[in-house]
């Protein structure tokens, strides 16, 4: 069927002339639409760590390794939570090297950005071990009652027995850190 | 145009630095992964235990008979490369017994001051050897891929039995030498 084109011309005028005489229809009015926002704020812990770190030592006289990692880490938990940043080695150092399972590698934390961070402790294997323990309430940034800095950083130093036995040879480990809130 | 390309060059500015926020951001997660690595170097270390070792007449005074004797024990840590390395433990007279006493640079003829070493691991010296004060003699050899005891407080051990003749030519008196052990690896 075909469209009779006179017809679509006046309704397009009609509906032109229409919006602009808009204006002087309109009566002053207040209208009030209330809508509810909702935002479910949940516990959370973000972080991030440098793909690699080195361990040296000076000398050649079997002092010990040594390597510093910094965490940068973001969380906030709730006021009857808390929260854990800890350390896993995924994967210990090949064979001939030193020995992670065998009590070779330690670390200790530097002032944590939030939380409290962890003495002297040895890594592991086969369970996580504390870095930062993360109180309720705690949040980052923005100042108080949250940290000042966004994000937060600890320096985890690692200390690496330097034990004759071991070959000599590049060996490398892989630490996982893990962060969680609640 | 000139606003267009101002408004162009904030517009780009702002991506910039939204794009530097979000890749700050970008590496955050719940977990994260740091490859440790370290290089593992050949090494020595040595320790002399025994830091004056008297040479005594194993006979007795007044004899003449038996040399002066005494021991010299050390502790070391040794690890050698593992495809060709080596090792070695010397020691050298490096400060000679006073005027009128023994000698080790120009000791009389047959007064040369020897020592015999042992060792728990390498190969040590077979004595006696005579001491030197111009070079360093060997006190104990180490292969390739060579390791002291497990254990990062653990070391081996080794002495060094020195024996200065008893010349009556030397006169009365205390003398004194100094011995300086070195360890060395590849």
């Amino acid at each position: 069927m075909a469209r009779n084109p006179h017809k679509s011309v006046a309704a397009t005028v009609l509906l032109v002339f229409g919006y602009l005489n808009l204006p002087s229809r309109i009566q002053a009015d207040t209208l009030t639409i209330s809508n509810s926002l909702n935002a479910n704020i949940v516990a959370l812990g973000a972080l991030s760590v440098p793909g690699a770190a080195s361990l040296t030592n000076t000398g050649k006289v079997f002092n010990t390794f040594s390597g510093a990692v910094s965490v940068q880490y973001r969380a906030r938990t709730s006021a009857s939570g808390g929260g854990n940043l800890t350390l896993k080695v995924t994967q210990d150092f090949q064979t001939g090297g030193p020995s992670v399972a065998g009590g070779d590698l330690t670390y200790v934390c530097g002032a944590a950005g939030l939380g409290s961070a962890c003495g002297t402790s040895t890594a592991s294997t086969s369970s996580a071990t504390s870095v930062v323990t993360l109180p309720a309430s705690a949040c980052t940034g923005g100042g108080a009652p949250c940290s000042a800095t966004d994000p937060n950083s600890v320096v985890v130093t690692f200390s690496l027995a330097d034990r004759p036995v071991v070959k000599t040879g590049t060996f490398t480990a892989n630490v996982q850190f893990t962060i969680s809130a609640t | 145009m000139k606003n267009q390309l101002f408004r162009s060059s904030i517009l780009s500015t702002a991506l910039l630095l939204g794009g530097g926020a979000a890749q700050a951001f970008a590496q955050f997660a719940a977990t994260g992964t740091t490859t440790v690595s370290v290089a593992v170097a050949p090494e020595s270390a040595i320790q002399v235990n025994t830091a004056t070792t008297s040479l005594t007449e194993a006979s007795g005074p007044t004899i003449f008979g038996a040399p002066f004797t005494g021991t010299t024990n050390f502790a070391y840590k040794i690890r050698t490369t593992k495809v060709g390395g080596t090792g070695a433990i010397t020691v050298k007279i490096t400060a000679d017994f006073g005027a009128g006493g023994p000698s080790v640079t120009t000791p009389p003829t047959g007064d040369a001051m020897t020592y015999s070493c042992t060792a728990t691991s390498g190969t040590a010296c077979t004595g006696p050897i005579t001491a030197s004060a111009a070079a360093a003699t060997n006190v104990a050899t180490f292969g390739t891929d060579a390791h002291s005891a497990a254990g990062a407080a653990a070391s081996d051990s080794g002495t060094v039995v020195w024996s200065l003749p008893n010349d009556p030519i030397y006169k009365t008196g205390t003398y004194t030498a100094t011995a300086t052990f070195t360890i060395s690896a590849t």
